[in-house]
């Protein structure tokens, strides 16, 4: 995996503040990847970051990780979808309100791009 | 006493030894004025770091890497170490320095930026080792946010804790000092935190979150 791209989809995870979530698509075009590789940086590397700010485009996370999310949802306040949302095993798991819990996307590139400005442009030493 | 440890901690020091990378490593520190990590310092922490084999670390202040070299001596070829400093041109040296130790096969994210910031930035509760190796003043403001990134058991290890001999010497009244004493002793009244402080050269502080076992 190129190491460069993945400490820039690292910090454009790390830029997305407490109580919001960019989708999958957010953090690739803000990392300068695409969905797809933020997607398997977090599945791999994701446990560092803040990972359940980042589900997918309906908000939604693979019922696992929704389980383990929603803690951390509930503790930073991010809207959630449907009033009962996963008080039950035996209910849809719970997922994110993406209208009113997306970051602002110019605000959000900007801080992500201020994340990045030590990075260099391409890796020299990538093999 | 003052004589027989100044002793003591020189045959420590020739004892524990020092790798020629670790010396290089501490001569280009000055370079940079920054101050290094001694050997007996780097070695406990090399070996705190493999009792501990943590997951995920992070190092605050990677200086010219010598602290750098010693977590990643000790840490799994697994983990994933991150190491925050404000002088990108001090990282590049630990950067070339890790790959001449022989250590390159480890994953390492170099952040170049204000420790505070960056600090802030990193998942809460995510982590099983924090090294803390700054000033005083930075210390200070970055223990509680270093102790937010634990994991039950995690460990936090605070070098320069003693600042030599001025924290202990009650006539010290720099605000350094101060500042220093103030926090050790509210680290001392928290709950849920196991402490150790060790009076290795500046003084190293070792906190690990959780209660424990009783002592009953």
């Amino acid at each position: 995996m190129d190491e460069l791209a993945l400490e820039r989809t690292l910090r454009a995870v790390e830029c997305i503040p407490a109580g919001q979530v960019a989708a999958y698509g957010d953090v690739g075009r803000a990392a300068g990847t695409s969905a797809r590789f933020a997607a398997r940086v977090l599945s791999l590397y994701g446990s560092t970051v803040t990972w359940w700010r980042v589900p997918n485009a309906r908000g939604e996370m693979p019922p696992a990780l929704a389980v383990r999310a929603l803690p951390h949802w509930r503790e930073e306040g991010t809207p959630l979808v449907g009033t009962d949302a996963g008080t039950g095993a035996d209910r849809s798991p719970p997922r994110v309100d993406m209208r009113s819990a997306r970051v602002d996307l110019p605000a959000f590139a900007a801080s992500v791009e201020a994340a990045l400005a030590d990075l260099p442009e391409e890796d020299p030493d990538a093999p | 006493m003052a004589r027989d440890w100044a002793a003591s901690a020189r045959m420590a020091d020739d004892y524990n030894g020092s790798a020629p990378v670790d010396d290089a490593a501490r001569s280009i520190a000055h370079e940079f004025r920054r101050r290094a990590l001694p050997p007996t310092s780097s070695a406990t922490l090399t070996l705190l770091t493999e009792l501990l084999r943590p997951a995920s670390a992070i190092e605050v202040g990677t200086g010219t890497g010598t602290a750098t070299l010693a977590l990643l001596r000790g840490m799994p070829r697994s983990g994933t170490l991150t190491s925050i400093d404000p002088d990108g041109d001090a990282q590049e040296v630990a950067r070339e320095l890790i790959v001449h130790a022989g250590l390159a096969g480890h994953r390492v994210r170099m952040i170049t930026g204000e420790p505070a910031a960056v600090l802030g930035r990193l998942a809460e509760r995510s982590y099983d080792l924090v090294v803390v190796d700054a000033e005083p003043e930075l210390t200070v403001e970055l223990v509680p946010h270093a102790l937010r990134r634990l994991e039950d058991g995690g460990v936090l290890v605070v070098s320069r804790a003693l600042q030599g001999g001025d924290v202990a010497d009650p006539a010290v009244r720099t605000p350094q000092a101060r500042a220093l004493r103030r926090m050790l002793r509210e680290l001392g009244e928290q709950s849920g935190l196991r402490r150790l402080l060790l009076p290795v050269d500046e003084g190293l502080l070792v906190l690990r979150k959780g209660e424990g076992p009783s002592r009953g």
